[in-house]
């Protein structure tokens, strides 16, 4: 009786195409023997993003960069070495500003294997000029991980997050950089 | 290759400024995600009420989750008119921190029915990530304004929504020596309530099928312990069959097609289940402790239920033909009433300890016990078909009400119920 009340569903596929609810489906008949069918409209707004979340182009162009993975002792040798180099005392500041604007959906499945790495721009004011996210496989196919990727991406546009507390001397070093956001140690 | 990698990672500790920066960011806040939910458009007067309507509706529900902070409407600066005539001024909406936006309308539909639209959009992006569209007629709105619910919960979070969902509970009234114990269900959110079976007879333990309208219950009418089977759409009952030396309604296999339950015989209560088909009964444990409260993990293939077989009671899990019990309850005190998550990755269960009741998950091999709630009495777990909230029962004084909160221990909250509430058990998502 209940599922008959509603006449007809319609999706709108859209940029991250819906699937009809559980309770709907492209076509089906209520009690009454009336056919109800699916209609499809397009998506409304065409306008482009500012910040590139997602990149279209970066599924085929970019590929996550392998870099080994620095501990605290070689960082602090790089940073005797070349002194333009974020100290880590730089970017404890830095870490500490993103974590204040990162949002982390607690509790969420799969948790701990929800990290999100996204390639930023930075302009000279210190502002996220784009932000994108690495894995784009990954982000259209995967809910989870796509809701912690918009996540990272929130954080990445908020106010407390821009300008980044960054040393502005160093613009060469962080003008373009890496931010992994991973949320495993939550739940 | 190996001799390829480690020098390709010299390379690039001996040249840093060629190394792009990485920046590891594992702490965050756990704060509800801003959104704001704009009043629907109406396009013609008549459907004002009904565009109104929806995103109180909609703001209701995903405040009610914990996990969404919606802005409050007095902050908007765009209007619904004009969101639909040139789409949302995002500038706008930035300035008022909502990252995400949900905007729709209300309109008539060529065929004459009402036509209801939604929109969700990524406000830093000036992306629309959801949309869809409804016809319908106006009395159905609650039920669209939960599923447009849903969808908005499952685009932002990535886990399937609740909010389409009902609780079938056992609602209480009169004294403690004559109480009066009726089956009545109600949306998740409180709305629509009704009673299911009439005053004067004593039912318990309500449960859903995971895959139809139907309900279970034991009922002493007549004096005699009988379960029933309710379809709640159709509201035809029948009796599954006379089980004497039950204390709880069997639960349905993930396929519906099997129900498992505990019986005592001679004095001794084991684990059964019935092939809902056949009617044929199998008895699944044989030994000389208490066996009870079963319940099926979501792929059907083991059963978790409490026993005192090692001298207290505790948790353990089987396979589903009853061979390989484990034990997997170690902590102190008692443990009772365990049911599996429908997502599969954790157990909810009742523990006594210290003269305290405590809800609690572990996961299914027994590690990561949480306790999440505590009270003088709290019993019977039952999870939202998204395995994110638990429902049960808290009794405090001589009252008795029905609960919610989210597996973290956060957002609890008391669902609104014309009189006591005890027994609760949550729907699958609506058909």
């Amino acid at each position: 009786m209940r599922g008959g009340m509603i006449l007809a569903a319609a999706v709108l596929c859209l940029a991250a195409c819906a699937k009809p609810h559980p309770g709907f489906k492209n076509q089906y008949t209520d009690k009454n023997g009336r056919v109800h069918t699916v209609e499809t409209i397009p998506a409304g707004n065409k306008k482009e993003a500012i910040m590139a979340t997602p990149n279209k182009s970066a599924k085929t162009k970019r590929k996550p960069i392998e870099i080994t993975r620095a501990t605290k002792a070689d960082w602090a040798r790089y940073s005797r070495k070349d002194p333009d180099r974020p100290t880590l005392e730089e970017l404890d500041l830095l870490r500490d500003q993103l974590s204040r604007c990162w949002s982390i959906q607690a509790g969420a499945r799969y948790s701990k294997d929800l990290k999100v790495e996204v390639r930023v721009t930075v302009s000279p004011q210190r502002r996220i000029l784009t932000a994108e996210i690495i894995d784009q496989w990954r982000f259209e196919r995967d809910n989870y991980f796509r809701a912690a990727a918009d996540s990272a991406i929130r954080a990445l546009n908020s106010k407390e997050c821009n300008p980044l507390e960054l040393n502005p001397s160093k613009y060469d070093q962080w003008k373009d950089m890496i931010i992994e956001f991973d949320p495993s140690e939550f739940i | 290759m190996k001799v390829l990698y480690a020098l390709m990672a010299l390379i690039f500790l001996a040249t840093p400024a060629q190394a792009q920066l990485r920046v590891p960011v594992t702490k965050g806040k756990i704060e509800p995600v801003p959104i704001a939910i704009s009043p629907f458009y109406p396009e013609r007067p008549e459907f004002a009420q009904l565009a109104n309507e929806m995103p109180e509706i909609i703001t209701n529900n995903l405040r009610g989750s914990g996990l969404f902070k919606p802005v409050s409407p007095g902050a908007f600066i765009q209007d619904a008119a004009s969101i639909q005539k040139e789409g949302p001024r995002f500038a706008e909406w930035r300035a008022i921190n909502a990252p995400a936006l949900v905007t729709g309308s209300v309109t008539r539909a060529p065929d004459g029915r009402t036509r209801v639209e939604f929109r969700l959009w990524d406000v830093f992006s000036q992306k629309q990530i959801s949309g869809m569209a409804y016809m319908t007629t106006p009395q159905n709105s609650r039920r669209i304004a939960h599923i447009i619910s849903d969808e908005v919960y499952k685009r932002i979070t990535g886990e399937e929504g609740y909010f389409d969902s009902r609780i079938v509970y056992i609602s209480e009234s009169g004294p403690s020596t004559n109480r009066s114990k009726r089956l009545a269900i109600m949306d998740q959110d409180g709305a629509n309530h009704r009673y299911l079976t009439e005053d004067g007879t004593l039912v318990l333990t309500p449960r859903f099928s995971p895959t139809a309208q139907e309900v279970t219950y034991m009922s002493y009418k007549g004096g005699k312990p009988r379960v029933y089977l309710y379809n709640i759409d159709s509201g035809r009952q029948e009796i599954l069959g006379d089980f004497p030396g039950m204390t709880f309604a069997p639960r349905f296999s993930p396929d519906g097609n099997k129900i498992v339950m505990s019986m005592s015989q001679n004095g001794n209560t084991d684990l059964y289940e019935m092939n809902l088909r056949s009617r044929q009964s199998r008895k699944l444990t044989d030994t000389n402790g208490i066996d009870t409260a079963p319940c099926y993990s979501p792929d059907g293939r083991q059963i978790v239920f409490e026993s005192d077989r090692g001298g207290t009671q505790q948790l353990y899990t089987m396979g589903a033909d009853g061979g390989g019990a484990k034990r997997i309850s170690f902590g102190q005190g008692r443990y009772a009433n365990p049911v599996w998550s429908p997502r599969g990755d954790l157990i909810a269960f009742i523990k006594m300890s210290g003269g305290q009741f405590y809800l609690g998950v572990m996961r299914p091999d027994g590690s990561g016990e949480r306790l999440i709630t505590q009270a003088y009495h709290v019993e019977g777990p039952t999870w939202s078909p998204n395995g994110r909230v638990l429902a049960y029962w808290k009794q405090s004084g001589s009252s008795a009400k029905v609960h919610t909160i989210d597996i973290t221990g956060y957002n609890e909250r008391v669902m609104p119920t014309p009189r006591d509430a005890s027994d609760p058990a949550w729907s699958p998502l609506n058909q």
